[in-house]
């Protein structure tokens, strides 16, 4: 059947409609909106990948590094924003149908992990960066972990290039995360700036905890003197600084036993107001710390905090054999 | 309607229901702790109300320069290193060094 409308909508030209045509292309719709369709639910339930960590793949394994660390916040967008212009970090995102997750790099390298989460009302939760420290087996750890008063927050779970990780809570509470990567650790390196350099775990007693830390990841431990009572241990490995423990600061009972990770910054002063300009805060203004540069702690607009901290390599000391 | 689309149709059907399927199976035993129900295993966060900062002066938390030294003796529950070895620095060697 073939209709001839009267009337016209286009500079008076009749239009046809073919519905015959249409009835003979109804299959051939049919089928391509079920193969699209299906092309994106099979996208959409496509397993979670994360990237390798070490691209090519290293063959070294550095038991006790702090090798990865992943952000969790509420909103993607303006994270990805504020640490873009901060340290010029650049995102590949990585969607599932129900996972915003996106890798941070610099120069082409991953350097950070933002996953997107939502924090309902009233749940009373706020961002953070999570830290990652590398181990050989993830599932030996989580034995070593629960004899010595840990919990575990997240199972082991393997993601087939990254490797397996799971994620627990020290006997003071600190989260903590522990990955097996499956491409090796990233090598010994100074930090670029724009790359994490140091951490510190700040907790209520550092000799304790130290303890626990060194019988997980068999770190030598060093005391640092110290000239307010607060004490400041190292943690170490394959002969480097890997990690400090520090007393938490007793100005307030309002504070629990947190990891922080710092960023080298070529200026820890302009760092910290550009954070500011970007949406962030400043926690603890730029000072200079034991090492020589200035230090400073910010929080990002979501409230997650994390350390900026100079570094200046032209008075470097002897390198570890 | 010709045979073929019906044929493809089928396909496409089925294709869809099995990918469906598939999307639904969780690997490696799901989840566990407090946020069961996030895919990621990294998708903590931390509770509110507590104070970050509060460092006076003092309060250092970066790393030393390998210049200082480990204490003859620990007052901690770990094992420390003696007065002999030096306490470590960070990693000094450049990438492309």
């Amino acid at each position: 059947m073939t209709i001839y409308p009267t009337d016209s909508c286009r500079g008076g030209k009749s239009m046809r409609i073919d519905y015959q045509r249409i009835r003979r292309n109804v299959p051939q719709s049919l089928c391509a909106v079920l193969l699209y369709a299906t092309f994106v639910t099979a996208v959409m339930a496509a397993p979670f990948e994360l990237p390798p960590l070490s691209d090519p793949a290293s063959t070294e394994h550095h038991v006790g590094k702090v090798i990865w660390a992943d952000l969790v916040t509420p909103d993607l967008v303006t994270a990805k924003r504020f640490y873009s212009g901060l340290f010029g970090w650049t995102f590949r995102d990585i969607q599932t149908a129900d996972t915003n997750y996106a890798v941070a790099l610099l120069d082409g390298r991953p350097v950070a992990g933002f996953f997107q989460r939502v924090i309902r009302p009233g749940e009373q939760r706020q961002p953070s960066w999570l830290t990652f420290l590398a181990v050989r087996d993830v599932d030996a750890t989580k034995r070593s972990a629960l004899e010595h008063g840990a919990k575990v927050v997240f199972e082991p779970k393997s993601y087939p290039q990254r490797g397996r990780q799971a994620v627990f809570a020290d006997p003071e509470g600190a989260i903590f995360a522990v990955l097996a990567s499956n491409s090796g650790d990233p090598p010994d390196f100074l930090a670029a700036p724009g790359e994490w350099i140091w951490s510190a775990l700040l907790v209520h007693d550092p000799d304790t905890d130290a303890a626990f830390y060194q019988a997980l990841f068999g770190y030598d431990v060093f005391e640092l003197p110290s000239d307010n009572g607060l004490k400041h241990v190292i943690l170490s490995s394959d002969e480097y600084a890997r990690a400090s423990v520090n007393s938490l600061p007793t100005d307030s009972s309002r504070r629990h036993p947190h990891w922080l990770n710092f960023v080298r910054v070529v200026d820890t002063v302009d760092a910290a107001a550009k954070a500011v300009a970007l949406g962030g805060r400043v926690l603890v203004e730029p000072h200079v710390g034991r090492h020589g540069g200035k230090v400073a702690l910010v929080a990002d607009p979501a409230g997650a905090p994390f350390g900026l901290m100079e570094w200046s390599d032209t008075d470097t000391k002897e390198e570890p054999k | 309607m010709s045979i073929v689309p019906l044929r493809l149709t089928l396909i496409s059907v089925g294709l869809l229901l099995l990918t469906t399927l598939c999307g639904c199976v969780v690997a490696d035993g799901g989840y566990g702790g407090p946020d069961v129900g996030v895919t990621y295993v990294g998708g903590y966060v931390e509770p509110v109300g507590y104070a970050y900062g509060g460092w006076g002066g003092g309060y250092h938390v970066g790393p030393p320069r390998g210049d200082g030294r480990g204490p003859a003796h620990s007052s901690g529950s770990y094992r420390a290193e003696t007065s002999s070895h030096r306490t470590p620095s960070i990693p000094t060697r450049s990438r492309g060094r």
